[in-house]
Order: structure tokens, then sequence, then C-alpha cells
């Protein structure tokens, strides 16, 4: 396996879940970057935490749980945000980076960022008993932006205190996200690569996987290079 | 021509807690403005004021994403499908 670290950014819902499954797939050294604290109401979900950790760094106890289980794992802890200040030089350390995070600007400042420096990452979201994710490999898919223009602003678009929260699908997708990290460091394509997943654990007949396609005109220039790339395949043809 | 609606979970409040729906429209704005009639609130969680659709939500006509297609002017037959997949962002 690659030996390059993992980025999980946001240990909650989607990091826990994601940090466990990288945990017990073999993965060498993965980094938990959250700036919060853990919280009573994260317990139900959040599974590696207990009541002792309330009010500790969610980085610092999740470290800390996850090597009595995990001893040969290297963590690094970096207990605070990721922001547009910092963003390049955490970024650029790691070979995969996995969104973990809960809001709309922190998907999209990762998913610049990630394009900037040619970092693959992989998208997650949860809402209720909806979830989603997809995989990014800049200079060779659709990114974030190709997938959604914009970010909704606050109140555009519905919360998970609104909404809700469901443990077990956001477990389901931060697992699948480490999965697409795995597969990355193994060498192998990740299976969501361009390719949205759409996971419906209500009523999992609607769960489906949508391709994204590069969209002309986003920053990102994979649909540039991709008709490049299809213009010299024609040139190639006799 | 009446098509399945694909409700996303953020939508659902508005449907009565359908997943999906059938709707009657010639193009995916007209198969939007009935939903509205059905479903008051639904339009404007997806179209801006100028009538655009909003560009933190995607609809999808049997897979293909309208974008590519003839945007809010596709044309749908009987038995179509339309998802309306948002972005969501929860994950704490």
């Amino acid at each position: 396996m690659d030996g390059r670290p993992i980025l999980i950014v946001g240990v909650g819902g989607l990091g826990v879940p994601a940090a466990l499954t990288l945990a017990k797939r073999g993965a060498g050294r993965i980094a938990l970057m959250d700036p919060d604290r853990v919280e009573l109401s994260n317990l139900p979900r959040q599974v590696i935490f207990s009541a002792a950790h309330v009010g500790l760094p969610k980085a610092v106890a999740a470290r800390e749980q996850l090597k009595r289980r995990f001893p040969g794992l290297e963590i690094d802890c970096l207990p605070w945000a990721l922001g547009p200040d910092n963003a390049d030089s955490v970024v650029r350390r790691f070979g995969f980076v996995i969104d973990a995070t809960d809001s709309p600007a922190a998907k999209f400042l990762i998913n610049d960022r990630c394009v900037a420096l040619q970092k693959p990452f992989v998208y997650g979201g949860v809402l209720g008993f909806s979830g989603q994710a997809m995989t990014v490999v800049p200079g060779r898919s659709a990114c974030l932006r190709c997938l959604f223009e914009e970010p909704p602003q606050a109140g555009e678009a519905a919360s998970c205190r609104q909404a809700g929260i469901v443990g077990p699908v956001a477990a389901a997708v931060g697992i699948v996200q480490a999965d697409e990290a795995i597969r990355w460091l193994h060498g192998e394509p990740p299976a969501l690569e361009g390719r949205l997943l759409t996971l419906e654990a209500a009523n999992v007949a609607r769960t489906r996987v949508i391709d994204v396609r590069a969209r002309p005109g986003c920053p990102c220039g994979a649909a540039q290079r991709a008709q490049m790339s299809e213009d010299h395949e024609l040139c190639r043809q006799p | 021509m009446t098509v399945r609606v694909r409700i996303p979970t953020p939508l659902r409040k508005l449907t009565g807690g359908s997943d999906e729906v059938s709707v009657e429209g010639a193009s995916v704005r007209a198969v939007i403005d009935n939903l509205e009639e059905r479903h008051p609130g639904v339009r404007e969680r997806l179209l801006d004021q100028k009538g655009d659709l909003r560009r933190f939500v995607n609809v999808y006509l049997n897979g293909n994403d309208i974008r590519f297609l003839n945007d809010l002017n596709s044309t749908v037959k009987d038995g179509d499908d339309i998802s309306i997949v948002p972005a969501i962002a929860g994950g704490r």
C-alpha cells in the first residue's frame, strides 16, 4: 500500500467511522483534523467517544481511542479548523483527503484546494436517511464544482438541525469514503471516481450511482482536458 | 406526459413525506411548475428568482444531467424518470 498519510477533515459522524475503517483495513498513517470538542449529543453516532471524553478536543480523544485499539497506527492530531489560510500547507502533506466536514463552505474549500494541488479526495454528506459520496481525482474526473457550481448559502438548504442525521447512514457513508481512500492507496481506481453515490437508506431501492460529467467552464478544467484527450484520439484514428 | 419525480430528503416535508411523486408536464420546467401546484414551496427550493435552477441543485432526466441536455427546457416523455439531487452537507 502507498505509505502516504490520509487526512480526515472532520471527526464526527462521517470521520469517526472513516477513521475506524482505515485502521481496520491496515492504513499506516492518518491525520485527524477537527477544531470541535466532544459533546454529549455526539455520543450516539460518534461511537468512538464515551461520556468521559465530553469536553475534550475530538481529534485528541479519537487519537487516544484509536491508538488503544490499533497501536501500530500512526496518527497525527490537528485540533484546529481547515481554513483558507492553512488549507494549502495542510493538504499538500497528504496523499488523499477525506471530506468529513459538515458545512458547504468547508466542502467547497477542500474541493478547491485539492483541485489546485492535484490531491485526490472523497466528498461526503448526509442528511436524514440520505447520504452522498463522490471521489475527485483532479485532472481525471469531475470535481464538486462540476456537480454543484456553488455551495448553498445559509438558509438555502436544509441543515442537519432541521432534517436530522441518522447515525448508521453517516457511518455507511464514512465507511465508503474510507474504502475509496484505501483503493487509491492500493493503486486501484476509486469506485466513485466521477460518480455520485446517492444512498437512500430508508428505501434502498432508490439508492443509485450517477455518472458526473466534467462541466465545461468549471475552474477545475477537467472538461477541457477530456475534450483535448478526445480530440487527440480522433487525430490518431486513421 | 406523466413522469416520476424522485424527491430528495430536504424537500420531502413539502410532499407529505413522499420520496417519489407522479407529475404531468412536457418539459422539466413544466414538471416543476406542476409540482409547485401540488406541493407549494418546491419551486422556490429548486429555482432562483430569475427562474434558473439553483446552482447547488442538479436535475437528472433518465440519469442525464439536464445541464448537458436542454436545461429546464429539456422535453420529457411518458414514463420518464426525473431525479432532484441537491448538495447535502451534513457530517457531524
